[in-house]
Parts: structure tokens; sequence; C-alpha cells
């Protein structure tokens, strides 16, 4: 209930920390990313790094640079972009820029932005009352062993957190736009917290997530999701300047990999050379060997070969059972001839080391179980048909081949399973609800029958969401 | 109406609607509305988005339930037909003189006319459609949850002393629910359960209040509870509450129902928007949407639109 009466417009207190260092470290980054373009995987991975690198030490504020943890994470990093760096005319003088910068600033020993949570007016005004957001992504920051502000008697907030109450007042050491997706909704969009104090560096822009527009009755009533935050600003400055500092120009780093517009997804490719997106939170159902069990995208990987059906691909198995006399009227035409299924099996398991059922290879020819689970038990048993010429020898493999995969499709279409687009989801459910129908029926999915290989995780952009595919979890077998 | 009861939380801190703020008193009242929304060539269709659904459902739920029990005129009551055509073996209770008994449902004795039940002590009861209404049957135990009977009461006492409603006592009988909701279960289940509703000193949890239910089977329930993606249905419920981010997929199951669709504020994206942008141009204000134009309650956003139902 305190989310409703939260609701009114939200305050942020933005404080601007000075630290000439860090605007030397955060100019060179930008630097690269800058100059770096292109979606060559190198062009990609150093720009990643370098993203990755700048958002973690710029949202450090666990201790004064000195730790451990710290010291030895940016010895990894720094080595692993001066290799990518060494690929580009243009990017090796900046990742030495950032190296020697990263160095000063922990031989310096003082952490501005973590001196300015500690010591601010602000906070000494709000006292323990405050919820620090210690880790506010789980990419974007760097990964501590332990809480380092527990002395300070506040509660603390991660990415992952789980019991979300709201809170009056939340400290952020990074721009919201930067939080994880569900300190987001609880933190900005769902009113967890009444007043907001983030500490950026003075170059940091501070950008909050997009706020849709609501969509009300009539135009002229449309307006922002959610009451525009009213934003007050404080500035901070360093008591001494190592070095030059560059103009005062905030900075936005954009990056493909780290923007909030950007999303990690499954790309998948279609036998019909279409491309599926799955979004990793999806679910799928996974069918091994006729073993059902719920996985997460996330968990698939690339290599695995999925099969996809629409919703509306039903088939009787009649007429499976029909083209698959290709190979079953051999079959049956052995047994009629007096070769017993019991002789079949022991043969095809002293050739090939499988065993066959006898009973199965009965079911097979009446038609009672469509076929095989298992490819190498299909093939064996053509095998056998050829090697009994009750098959032409000249049969292809590509051919058998299609035999098998026609077998699987006949499987798989015996329940209703379906994926469908998230944007036709959407048109259809405004079709139903603006039009007189009470069923729609589909004008057939953009994957109407499929076999999909999963190629890679990628990230791609809010245009490429246009096309993701929203797997319904009981649409998707997967086939190793 | 008149309020005389106030919600009690964990905490047995009281609020009544308006200490709870506009936006609970809205959340009753589309409930309301949308529920006794009478047009027949017309339903209604209500998109929100809050900043947490949870409670702002139940309410909601809270508003169709009190519509549903006000606008009570003997429907959907067990009929004799249709308790002729229960299956056999459907567990029921009935009225045997003085004394509610467990039975079980026999066939339909053509000889004297009637359906039999078999008590647990094997007695044969026949019920013929000359004393069908004697028997009250019934499909929930009158034990179940404590005491059932005096949930009855307590049901019947909240109308009368929280609401000032008189509500029929066999509304509390009717077999089917009218009322359908798509939420994720688990979090609804904990948000309203240290939830109660007060009245002159009594406390009735609101979601005994709502009556919710899992089961299709006849009498268990006044507010089907499904999962946020699961859409199998195979009656038509007057009003479909669609509490999930997920709602598109939903929507053609409850072609002929009325909809409430709450959205946290955080699911509403463009897609979402363009599913509004329609609403608004394919339909008039609903009374609703009239009713909150001036003054929109903190934290929540609401369109709600007059649209034409599926024949």
């Amino acid at each position: 209930m305190a989310r409703f009466h939260h609701s009114e417009a939200q305050h942020i207190h933005c404080v601007r920390v000075s630290d000439p260092l860090h605007d030397i470290f955060m100019q060179a980054c930008f630097n690269i990313v800058r100059l770096i373009s292109g979606n060559e995987s190198d062009q990609i991975n150093i720009r990643v790094k370098t993203s990755g690198l700048f958002y973690r030490v710029s949202s450090y504020v666990n201790d004064d640079f000195g730790s451990e943890t710290f010291v030895k994470y940016v010895e990894n990093e720094l080595e692993e972009l001066a290799s990518l760096a060494s690929q580009f005319e243009a990017a090796g003088n900046n990742a030495r820029t950032i190296a020697k910068t990263i160095s000063l600033m922990i031989d310096r020993g003082t952490n501005y932005k973590r001196a300015a949570i500690l010591n601010s007016k602000v906070s000494s005004e709000l006292g323990s009352s405050m919820t620090l957001v210690e880790r506010g992504h789980k990419w974007r920051t760097l990964d501590i062993p332990s809480k380092s502000f527990s002395d300070k008697k506040w509660a603390t907030m991660f990415f992952d957190s789980r019991d979300f109450k709201p809170l009056d007042r939340v400290l952020l050491p990074m721009s919201p736009n930067l939080l994880s997706k569900k300190l987001q909704k609880e933190l900005i969009f769902c009113a967890g917290a009444k007043f907001l104090v983030i500490f950026l560096y003075s170059r940091e822009k501070l950008k909050l997530p997009e706020i849709p527009l609501f969509i009300a009755s009539f135009e002229s009533a449309d307006s922002a999701l959610i009451p525009t935050p009213r934003i007050t600003f404080e500035n901070l400055y360093a008591e001494s300047n190592t070095s030059d500092v560059m103009d005062d120009e905030e900075i936005e780093l954009n990056i493909d990999s780290y923007t909030p517009r950007s999303h990690r997804v499954l790309r998948l490719l279609l036998i019909t050379n279409e491309e599926v997106l799955l979004q990793l939170c999806d679910d799928v159902w996974c069918d091994d060997q006729g073993h059902l069990s719920h996985m997460p995208s996330v968990e698939l990987v690339e290599g695995m070969r999925l099969l996809l059906r629409s919703e509306y691909q039903l088939e009787k198995p009649e007429a499976y059972l029909d083209r698959s006399e290709a190979w079953r009227t051999p079959l049956r035409s052995i047994v009629n001839l007096g070769i017993s299924c019991d002789l079949m099996s022991r043969n095809i398991e002293h050739r090939s080391g499988i065993s066959v059922n006898s009973r199965m290879i009965r079911s097979w020819i009446d038609g009672s179980v469509l076929g095989p689970e298992d490819k190498s038990v299909f093939f064996q048993l053509v095998e056998e048909l050829k090697l009994r010429d009750f098959l032409d020898m000249s049969v292809s493999s590509s051919e058998i081949q299609s035999w098998w995969d026609d077998l699987e499709r006949a499987r798989f279409a015996q329940t209703m399973k379906g994926v469908k687009n998230r944007s036709e989801a959407l048109k259809e459910a405004e079709r139903v609800l603006i039009e007189d129908v009470e069923e729609s029926s589909s004008d057939g999915s953009l994957f109407e029958y499929s076999e999909i290989l999963v190629i890679e995780r990628a990230w791609i952009d809010f245009g490429q969401l246009e096309s993701l595919g929203v797997s319904n979890r009981r649409n998707v077998r997967v086939f190793s | 109406m008149n309020y005389s009861f106030s919600f009690k939380d964990e905490c047995e801190l009281e609020y009544t609607l308006n200490d709870l703020g506009d936006w609970a008193v809205l959340a009753f009242r589309l409930g309301y509305d949308s529920f006794k929304y009478g047009e027949k060539e017309n339903r209604c269709i209500t998109l929100a988005s809050v900043p947490t659904r949870e409670i702002f459902t139940a309410i909601v739920a809270m508003g169709a339930i009190v519509a549903d029990a006000s606008s009570f005129k003997g429907n959907g009551m067990l009929s004799w037909s249709q308790f002729r055509e229960l299956q056999v073996d459907q567990a029921v209770y009935f009225t045997d003189r003085t004394r509610i008994i467990r039975g079980r449902l026999g066939g339909f004795n053509e000889e004297y006319q009637a359906r039999t039940i078999l008590d647990a002590r094997s007695a044969t009861h026949f019920v013929t459609e000359g004393n069908f209404y004697n028997y009250k049957i019934r499909f929930d135990s009158p034990k179940s949850i404590g005491n059932s009977q005096e949930d009855d009461h307590l049901v019947l006492e909240f109308f009368q002393q929280g609401l000032d409603l008189k509500v029929d006592k066999n509304w509390l009988r009717t077999i089917h629910p009218s009322i359908s909701l798509n939420i994720v279960k688990h979090n609804f289940i904990c948000a309203i359960s240290g939830v109660g509703l007060v009245f002159k000193s009594k406390t009735i949890p609101i979601s005994r209040f709502l009556s919710l239910t899992e089961s299709l089977g006849p009498g268990s329930g006044k507010v089907l509870l499904k999962s946020e993606k699961n859409s199998t249905i195979d009656f038509n419920p007057k009003l479909a509450i669609l509490s999930t981010g997920s709602f598109e997929r939903l929507i053609r199951e409850y072609a002929r129902s009325d909809l409430v669709i709450v959205l946290e504020h955080h699911e509403y994206d463009e897609a979402v928007a363009s599913v509004a942008r329609s609403l608004r141009l394919a339909g008039e204000d609903s009374a609703v949407n009239r009713a909150f134009t001036e003054k929109v309650p903190n934290g929540v956003r609401l369109i709600s639109k007059d649209m034409r139902r599926a024949v």
C-alpha cells in the first residue's frame, strides 16, 4: 500500500563528485568506444571490455581502490584491454591512459565517490535511515566479497536482493538507467523509493530509465506513466587537482552491450533461413528422448537443435502413417514373408550393437507406434531392409534423413504446441478486443514448422526486438 | 452503498477504503462497475497500470464479488436438470431432516424417477424433482475451513453490516464462479494472506470473502484463481481479471467476458501502448473512466472503454 502513497513525484538529489583523474579515465574510455566502431568480434570485444571496466570502476565505492579484490580485477582487465588494443592503432594510447589513471587512483588512496557518500551533508542529515545500493547490476558492478558499509549501520541492497519493501531514502552510486531491470522496477517504476540520492562523478550523465507515455481515453490526457521526478543537484569538488581537467561536458558511453536498450538473447536459425530471437528469460520445454523437463532459454547452448511447430500445425497420426509407407511397407512385407521380428532384432544388434526390442518392431509395422524414438535405431532398421533387398540399395541417405525428420515432426505434431511472435500475439489480442470475433484464427505463424539451430547468444538493440519470438513453454523440443 | 468496514493488515492496523486512498476506491469501483455492466452487445474493457498489483487486484475482485452478490436473483443455482446430469460418484452434501450429511451420487433410478445418493453408512437416498430443493444439495463441506457454516453467516453479516446490503443466502450456493482471475498465484496469496475485512469488531480474511478456488468443480468458490499464463477455460465468466503482463496470451479465451487488465508500471511498454491506442479508437468511455477522468488517483493509470462483445 505504501507504494501507492509513494506514487507522487519522486525526489532525486544528484551529488556530483569532482575527480580529475576519473575525468581523464572516462575520456579515454569514451575515445576507445567512439573510435572503434563496427561489428567485427574484435571491435565488439574491445568496446565491451572498455565499457565494463568503466562501469565497474565508476560505481565502485566499497573502499579507496586499495583492496586486493579491486587491484586484482583491474590488473586482469588492463592486461586484456592492452592485448585487445594492440590490434587497433587508435586504441593503444587510450588504453595506456586508462591504465595510468587507474594506477594513480589506486596510489592516491582516496575514492572520492566513497568519501562523498560517507561524508556529504545529505548523508549526515539522513543518518541511518538510508539504504545503499551496493551492487546495482550484475555486470556493471564489481563482485565484492563482503559488505563494506556495515559499520555505518545502513541497510544495503543488491541487484539480486529478493525482498523489496518500499523505502523512504535510497543511495545510488550509479545512474538509474544503469541499474538492473529489477532495481529499476522497484526503485523507479513501482514507487519503491520516495527519495533517491545519486552520487555521480562530474562527467557521468544522470539518466533515468525511459518512462513511456500512458495512452489515455483521449489524446490530450496522454501523460507520462509515472510522475516526472523532481531533480536537484549538488556539486562536491576534489581538494586538489592532480592534472588538467578536461572540459565540463558530460559524457555518456553508448555501448551496444550495456545500454538499457540492448538485450541479451539467443539467436536461433530456422530451417527456412529466418532468424528467431528468444529472450533468456523465456521458457522452453525440452524433450530429450521423450523426457519433458522445463528449461529456461538461458540453458540452451550453441549447437543444440530445436524443433518448433506452430500452434495450428496439428496432424492426425493417419496422415503420417500414409506418408511413411515408404519404409513401413517393406518392413511389413519382411514379416509377412516369414522373417520374424526377433530375428531382425538380433541381426540389428549383432551388426551395430544397437538393441531393438522385437515387440517395438511389431508396433511400428501396424502403426500403433509411429516409429523408433531413436535416430540410430531408425537408420539401422532401414539398413536391415536394404540388406534384405526389401528396400532399394540406391535409396540415398538424404532421403532416409527426410523420413526421419518427417517422423520426428509427426511425433511432435500430436499435441497442441506452438510459438508466437510477441508482436503478432499482441496484434491478435488487439483484434480480439476490437473486432466482433470470438476466436481469431491465425493466418499462419512466422514459424509454421521449423527446425532450429541455436547459433549463439547475442546482444541486440531495441529495433531487433520487433522480431523477438516468445516461446510458449510447451513448444520447443531439443534434439542434441 | 455505505462502507462500514475496514481493512486490517498483519500489523493489526486498520484502514477504510478512503484511508487507503483514491486508488483503493477506484479499484473497488472498477470491479463493481465492470461486473455490473449489463449491455448485451457491448462489454467493458479496462486496462489499468499500477505500482504494485496484488492488493489492487484483490480490491477489484472484492468489488466484483459485491456486485455479484447484490445482483443475485436466483441465477446460477443448481437446478434439477443440472443435478440429474452430474457425474456419478460426485461428492455432495445434503440435508437429511436436520442434519447435513455427505454422500456420493449414484445413477438415475427410472422406476422412481429419482437420482440416488449413497451416504457413508451405505444408505441410499432418493432425490426426486419434487423433493429436490428440500435436500439443499451443496458441494462444499460444512466443516471445511474451520466451520464453514459459521463462515457463511460471517460473509452474510459482512454484507449486511459492512456494506448495508441484504444478500440472499442462496447466493452462497451458486455452483459456478462468475469471476476468473489470472495472476501469479503464489505472490497473490502471500500478499493477501494477512489482510482481513473488519466490521463491527468481527474479522473475515479477505481470501475467505473472495472465496477463491482453483477448481472448476461445482460449488467450489466464487473467484476462479488461475496462473498468469493459463488460459484453459471451459466456461464464460461474467468478469475476467487478467492481472499479468502476459495478458495478450489470455485474451482470446475471454472474448465474451468483461475484462479488467491490471499491469504494473514496468510492464507497460510500447507494445501495450499500441493495444491501448486501438482501444481508444474503437470504443466509448465507460462509466468508470468518466468517473475518474477529473481526478486520476495517485499511482494509477487507467483506460476503460465499452467495446463490442463477441457473439
